[in-house]
């Protein structure tokens, strides 16, 4: 839970609650470089509506099996007289466009929190009949994980965090925006490609760790790793003091088979890894670009000379085609640049005559797969009672066999039966959080659950709904993890 | 004894004819929620004041005084003052008049009744 005051709490769980929501918008996106803030998007220029609140919802939810948490607001405000309108007659319609820094506060009274921090998506919706504006809104890091990347990365022997750390670097976020836990995943190689999305690559990345990458309320980019839960309990939730209801959840969500697949790649040592296909003319005088392809991506290649020796890079150049004529020096490499699965090589003829490269051999260090993962687990016992609901993962990202075996069993652990999803509207708490353990006390059994899910929303006439999605609390904090347990110690193979 | 309050209504700072009847109301933004155990809590965003302000008989000029401010929202964009100095009330309101029953060749204006609506809650 977001840490708050005593006023705040005493307030959340008195019987008649003074319910605030704020909104704050810069439309203009005008920036106070004064301001000192630790996130960019505090030094934006806010202007408060929320004298023009009808209706503001806003939703972090978990994904289920990769714990990429999303999070997005919906806000409705009154627009009686055009104020929000696009393309109207108000101070405000030539800044209705999209991508606006958002921020909602809520709480009771004098005490809120800062609940969400993010940029509009799309264009503002007006409604003319009803005299309101529908805004949407993602937050920041959910507009990063949207992008595509700029460039290619690769990343050798790296934890998930510092992969994390570089990949959201590039996107301009500073080290002081975020807050990684160190990874328990270690990778042997990873390669981001260029125009990959940023949300895929995180994705898998989050899946192989087991860990939940979030932004919190406050802004920060925040990255726990499988032992970043704690069991807790920060709510106590009962049906007589405030569980307002229960709603069962379907089994669809149920999984009992696990299908785990993937490769795990290595850098291999210096070896002879591309070669020209056919023979290219150069005429005297002029330079020649010449491209290397390599079956998969290579961390470093040595830029071939002219020599004899066939034990390093090397190229022949010949007056023939096929190499029959007279050998020649007379075309000399002016430059090379490595890309991830491609060489770039440019001759020049400084002879007289044309010349011809018959061949070009490349050494280099490729990083290619080195052992294929496959793993299948099933809870038989709900496999007889519910029918086989497969889960299927294909990742690269796992560091070894053993955890990708610890992957599925986990998933195992926490979704073979029914129940162990619940949805239940509360009698809400805005600091309650994505991850916090909760006591359950319903229909006479007391368990302890997970948030994976919260939908607040506040509208007229002072209606506060707090809805949350809770999963089975799983203690993995004792499980083995490669490169941290000691062999012969107290943690155990997952689960 | 209770000393008598005067209890004078002013729209912008112009007194309004002698009213009939003038009643309060406070609607509160709220919502009464139920635990599946039965226990009740409330959340509530603020209290909005309105008053209902009623003539048997209301002469035909100062309808036109009432009528005015009335129109004044639709003219000018913003809301009227309400001032009710007996309550310490000095508040933007919304207007909204009833139906008229003109008599005696509109000279009069029958069970008149003129509603008020606080702009800005309170909590």
């Amino acid at each position: 839970m977001q840490n708050t005051s005593v006023l705040f709490k005493t307030l959340a769980t008195s019987d008649a609650r003074p319910i605030r929501g704020d909104v704050f918008i810069s439309f203009s996106k005008l920036q106070e470089p004064t301001l000192q803030g630790i996130q960019d998007w505090d030094k934006y220029l806010y202007t408060d509506y929320s004298g023009r609140i009808v209706d503001v919802e806003w939703t972090r939810e978990e994904q289920m099996y990769a714990s990429v948490s999303s999070g997005m607001a919906d806000i409705i405000l009154d627009n009686h007289d055009g104020l929000f309108t696009p393309n109207g007659s108000s101070v405000l319609s030539i800044y209705m466009l999209p991508a606006r820094p958002v921020k909602i506060y809520s709480g009771f009274g004098s005490e809120v929190v800062q609940s969400f921090v993010g940029l509009t998506d799309g264009m503002p919706s007006v409604n003319e009949k009803s005299k309101i504006v529908i805004l949407h809104a993602i937050d920041f890091l959910s507009y990063f994980l949207k992008k595509p990347l700029d460039e290619s990365s690769m990343f050798i022997d790296k934890r998930t965090d510092e992969i994390l750390r570089t990949l959201f670097n590039d996107q301009g976020v500073l080290d002081v925006q975020m807050n990684l836990d160190v990874g328990l995943n270690r990778i042997p190689f990873v390669y981001a490609k260029k125009g990959e999305v940023l949300g895929d690559l995180v994705f898998k990345l989050m899946e192989a760790e087991g860990g939940r990458l979030f932004m919190d309320e406050d802004g920060a980019i925040t990255f726990k790793n499988r032992q970043g839960y704690s069991s807790d309990v920060k709510m106590y939730l009962d049906s007589y003091r405030n569980i307002v209801n229960s709603v069962p959840k379907s089994n669809d969500e149920l999984v009992n088979v696990v299908v785990v697949e993937g490769k795990i790649r290595e850098v291999q040592s210096l070896q002879m890894y591309g070669q020209l296909t056919q023979p290219i003319q150069i005429l005297h005088g002029q330079s020649v670009p010449i491209w290397i392809s390599f079956q998969e991506p290579v961390t470093s290649a040595v830029d071939p000379v002219y020599v004899t020796s066939k034990k390093t890079s090397y190229y022949e150049v010949n007056t023939l085609q096929d190499g029959s004529g007279v050998a020649s020096s007379s075309v000399v490499l002016s430059s090379s640049y490595l890309f991830d699965t491609s060489l770039q090589l440019v001759f020049t003829n400084n002879g007289s005559a044309d010349l011809w490269v018959t061949s070009v051999v490349i050494f280099a260090t490729p990083a290619v797969p080195v052992q294929d993962i496959y793993i299948r687990e099933e809870d038989s016992s709900s496999v007889d009672k519910y029918g086989e609901k497969i889960l299927s993962i294909n990742n690269d990202f796992f560091g070894d066999v053993d955890n990708a075996q610890s992957k599925a069993l986990i998933i195992l652990h926490t979704f073979t039966d029914v129940g162990e999803i619940k949805q239940l509207e509360i009698k809400g708490d805005m600091t309650l959080q994505l991850g916090d353990a909760v006591r359950i006390d319903l229909n006479g059994v007391i368990e302890v659950f997970r948030v994976i899910k919260i939908i607040n929303r506040i509208g007229l006439p002072g209606k506060f709904t707090q809805i949350v999605t809770v999963g089975k609390l799983l203690d993995n904090s004792n499980y083995f993890t490669i490169g941290v347990s000691a062999v012969g110690g107290t943690d155990m193979i997952a689960p | 004894m209770n000393e008598a309050l005067d209890m004078s209504i002013y729209i912008n700072g112009q007194k309004l004819a002698n009213y009939s009847n003038c009643t309060r109301d406070y609607k509160a933004h709220e919502t009464v929620n139920e635990t599946l155990g039965g226990t009740l809590y409330t959340d509530f965003l603020n209290i909005r004041r309105s008053w209902v302000i009623s003539w048997d008989n209301l002469m035909r000029s100062d309808f036109d005084v009432i009528y005015n401010y009335y129109l004044w929202r639709f003219t000018y964009h913003t809301f009227p003052i309400l001032q009710i100095p007996a309550f310490g009330i000095n508040a933007p309101v919304l207007l909204d008049i009833s139906a008229q029953q003109l008599k005696y060749n509109a000279v009069i204006i029958k069970d008149f009744k003129l509603n008020v609506t606080e702009q800005f809650a309170f909590s």
